[in-house]
C-alpha cells in the first residue's frame, strides 16, 4: 500500500468509528477513539519538531497540560462567576469552546516562546533536560496551587460548549476532535512544504550549511517550537474537555514520555505516524492492561523491538514505499 | 586612482589557547581577482575563512565588506550581504534533492524563510533560477537526485552552485578541488576563471598547479602570519616561501 492510500484509509476509518460504535452498541469505543485522536494531535505537534526538526523535547506535557488547565480554569471561573486575575487584568471565565481554544492557542504559544527561547540555546541531551525541567516546574506548580485543586485536580461539571452542538454527546465531541485532527494535519503539511518547513528540515541536518545561505536556524527552530507547542496545547484542551477533568498528571514527565512514545511508535518523519502510534498505544494499553497490571513492561518491550528493528515505526510496516530518511519532499 | 578592495582585513587575530591561528593579518581582495591563500596545514587559512564568513569570532581586528565593517555580524547576516562560501569538507543537505538545496539557498538569500504557508516546491521562479544555476556547473541532469547519491565531485560542484545562488559579492572557496580527479579539477579551474568576473574569489588550495593556473595574487600563511604576498613569480622566488611551503612542491 502506498503512503497516500494508507493515510486516506486512516482518515476514513476514523470517520466511521462512531458508526461502528453504534452498530456494536458500545459508545465507549467512540470515547476511546476521541482520546486516540487527541493524543494523535499532540503527537503531530511534537513530531513537527522531533521528527522534522530533530529537537527531542521531553517537556511537551507542559503545553498539553497548560492547554488542559486553561480550559479547566476558564470553565471553573465561568461556573463560580469569579473573574480571573492576571496581574492588573481581569477576565471573565467562559464555557464557549471557540474562546477556550483561542485562549489555549495564545497561552501555549507564549509558553512555547518562553521555553523555546531558553531551551534552544542548548542542544542534545541538555535540550532534553531543560525542556523536561520546565515541564516539571509547571507540574510542581500545579500541585501546589490549591485554587485549582492542587494535587486533586480540577473537575469540569459539563463540557465546554459550541453553539448549536451538544458537546456532551460522545459522537459530537468525537467529530469535533476529528475536525481538529484534519486541521492539524493540513496545517503541518502546509508547514512542511513551506519555506519554514524546508528550513527546519535543513537545520536538523546541517546548521552550518543553513547559516551559510543566510538562514538563522535558531529562529527557524523557535518558530517551529512555538507552532508545535500550540498544537499540543490545543490537544490538551480537548483532553480536558473529553475527561471533564484536569490534574497535574497531564503535566508530568510521564505524559511527555507518552506523547514521545506514540510518535516513535507510529513513525517519526511521517505526518500520519502519530495517529497510528496513538492508536496502537491506546489499544495496547486497553488490551494489555486487561491482561496484566504491568502492561507498560510489555509496551516497553514492543518499543524496544521497534527501535531495534523498525526505526521508521509502524507506518513502515504497512506501506510499500519504505521510509527513506533521505527523501526530502 | 587606488583600487578599492571588496574585502579588507585589518589586523585580524585569533588564538586557540596558546596557539595563534591568525596573527595580525592584513589582506585585501579586489574586484575581478582570484586571491589564493596557501600555506602548510595548520597555518590558519581555514580559520581566516571562518572568521570572514562569521563562523568564528575574531579576538581582535576588523573585517570590511565594501567599506562596511562586518566584524560583529552573524554568519547568516554576512551570507545575505553576499559573502558566499564553500566548506573544506563538502557541506550540503544530503537528505535533500539537488534542486531543494538550491531552493533553500535562494530562500535564504531572499529572506522570508519563516513563512509557514507558501509552498516552496511550487515556486516557479525558484525552480527556474535553480535550473539556470545548475546549468553553470553542469548538474541539470541531476537536479532531482538525492544529494547523498552524488559523487564527491558533484557535491563540490553543488557547493559552488549554492555559493553562486547567493548573488555573491565575494566567494570564499576552501579547498574546492580536494579529492577531485584531473578532469574535474580542470573544469573547476575553467569555471573559477569565469566566476571571478562576477565576484572576486578568495581561494584556499593545496594543489599548487591549480593555484598557479588560477591566482592573480597569492598570499602565504605560516603559523598564522602572512609571510609573503604577490604574483606567481614573486611567490615562487621568495626564499622564505620556498623554505616553509614550496620546498617540497617544486
Amino acid at each position: 500500500m502506498s503512503e497516500k492510500k494508507l493515510n486516506f484509509l486512516i482518515l476514513i476509518s476514523l470517520f466511521f468509528v462512531p458508526l461502528f460504535s453504534i452498530l456494536l452498541n458500545d459508545i465507549y469505543i467512540t470515547t476511546l477513539f476521541s482520546k486516540i485522536i487527541i493524543l494523535a494531535i499532540a503527537g503531530i505537534g511534537l513530531n513537527l519538531i522531533l521528527g522534522y526538526g530533530g529537537m527531542v523535547s521531553f517537556g511537551h506535557a507542559a503545553f498539553f497540560g497548560l492547554g488542559g488547565y486553561v480550559t479547566g480554569i476558564l470553565a471553573f471561573h465561568f461556573n463560580n462567576y469569579e473573574p480571573i486575575q492576571i496581574l492588573v487584568f481581569e477576565f471573565e471565565g467562559t464555557n464557549q469552546l471557540l474562546f477556550v481554544w483561542i485562549f489555549t492557542l495564545i497561552f501555549s504559544s507564549l509558553l512555547a516562546l518562553f521555553i523555546g527561547y531558553f531551551s534552544l540555546r542548548t542542544t542534545g541531551v541538555y535540550f532534553i533536560m531543560i525542556t523536561l525541567a520546565f515541564a516539571q516546574m509547571l507540574y510542581y506548580f500545579s500541585i501546589s496551587w490549591p485554587t485549582y485543586g492542587g494535587e486533586d485536580g480540577l473537575s469540569l461539571s459539563l463540557r465546554n460548549e459550541i453553539p448549536f452542538l451538544n458537546t456532551m454527546d460522545p459522537i459530537t465531541f468525537f467529530y469535533i476532535c476529528y475536525v481538529w485532527l484534519i486541521i492539524a494535519i493540513i496545517f503541518v503539511k502546509f508547514i512542511l512544504n513551506s519555506p519554514l518547513g524546508i528550513s527546519l528540515k535543513a537545520s536538523k541536518e546541517n546548521e552550518d550549511r543553513v547559516r551559510s545561505v543566510g538562514i538563522n536556524p535558531k529562529k527557524v527552530k523557535l518558530i517551529s517550537f512555538i507552532i508545535s507547542g500550540a498544537i499540543t496545547g490545543l490537544a490538551g484542551s480537548l483532553y480536558a474537555d473529553l475527561n471533564r477533568f484536569v490534574s497535574p498528571t497531564i503535566l508530568s514527565w510521564q505524559m511527555s514520555g507518552e506523547i514521545m512514545i506514540l510518535v516513535i511508535l507510529g513513525g517519526m518523519f511521517r505526518l500520519y505516524g502519530p495517529i497510528l502510534g496513538a492508536f496502537f498505544y491506546i489499544i495496547l494499553e486497553q488490551f494489555l492492561g486487561g491482561i496484566t497490571e504491568n502492561w507498560q513492561f510489555w509496551l516497553g518491550f514492543i518499543i524496544l523491538l521497534e527501535v531495534l528493528y523498525a526505526k521508521a515505526g509502524i507506518m513502515s510496516f504497512l506501506i510499500k514505499d519504505k521510509y527513506d530518511e533521505k527523501t526530502s519532499s | 586612482m587606488m583600487k578599492k578592495p571588496v574585502l579588507k582585513i585589518d589586523n585580524l587575530s585569533k588564538s586557540f589557547g596558546a596557539v595563534k591561528a591568525n596573527d595580525n593579518l592584513n589582506l585585501n581582495l579586489f574586484k575581478n581577482e582570484i586571491h589564493a591563500l596557501i600555506g602548510p596545514n595548520g597555518s590558519g587559512k581555514s580559520t581566516l575563512v571562518k572568521q570572514i564568513s562569521g563562523f568564528l569570532k575574531q579576538d581582535s581586528g576588523q573585517i570590511y565588506l565594501e567599506k562596511i565593517n562586518i566584524s560583529n555580524y552573524s554568519a547568516e547576516h554576512r551570507s545575505r550581504m553576499g559573502i558566499a562560501r564553500s566548506f573544506q569538507i563538502s557541506s550540503v543537505i544530503n537528505s535533500f534533492k539537488v534542486i531543494d538545496n538550491l531552493r533553500l539557498s535562494l530562500l535564504g538569500r531572499d529572506g522570508g524563510y519563516l513563512n509557514p504557508l507558501n509552498n516552496i516546491y511550487r515556486n516557479k521562479d525558484y525552480s527556474d533560477e535553480a535550473f539556470d544555476l545548475l546549468k553553470i556547473v553542469d548538474l541539470t541532469n541531476k537536479a532531482n537526485d538525492l544529494v547523498s547519491t552524488l559523487s564527491h565531485g558533484d557535491k563540490r560542484k553543488l557547493e559552488i552552485c549554492l555559493a553562486l545562488s547567493m548573488n555573491p559579492k565575494l566567494l570564499l572557496f576552501d579547498e574546492p578541488m580536494a579529492g577531485l580527479d584531473k578532469t574535474s579539477s580542470q573544469l573547476m579551474i575553467d569555471l573559477f576563471k569565469k566566476l571571478k568576473v562576477k565576484a572576486p574569489i578568495l581561494l584556499i588550495e593545496h594543489d599548487m598547479e591549480s593555484v598557479f593556473a588560477l591566482a592573480d595574487r597569492i598570499s602565504v600563511l605560516d603559523y598564522g602570519s602572512l609571510i609573503a604576498s604577490g604574483n606567481e613569480k614573486e611567490i615562487k622566488s621568495n626564499a622564505k616561501v620556498q623554505e616553509v611551503y614550496l620546498g617540497d612542491e617544486n
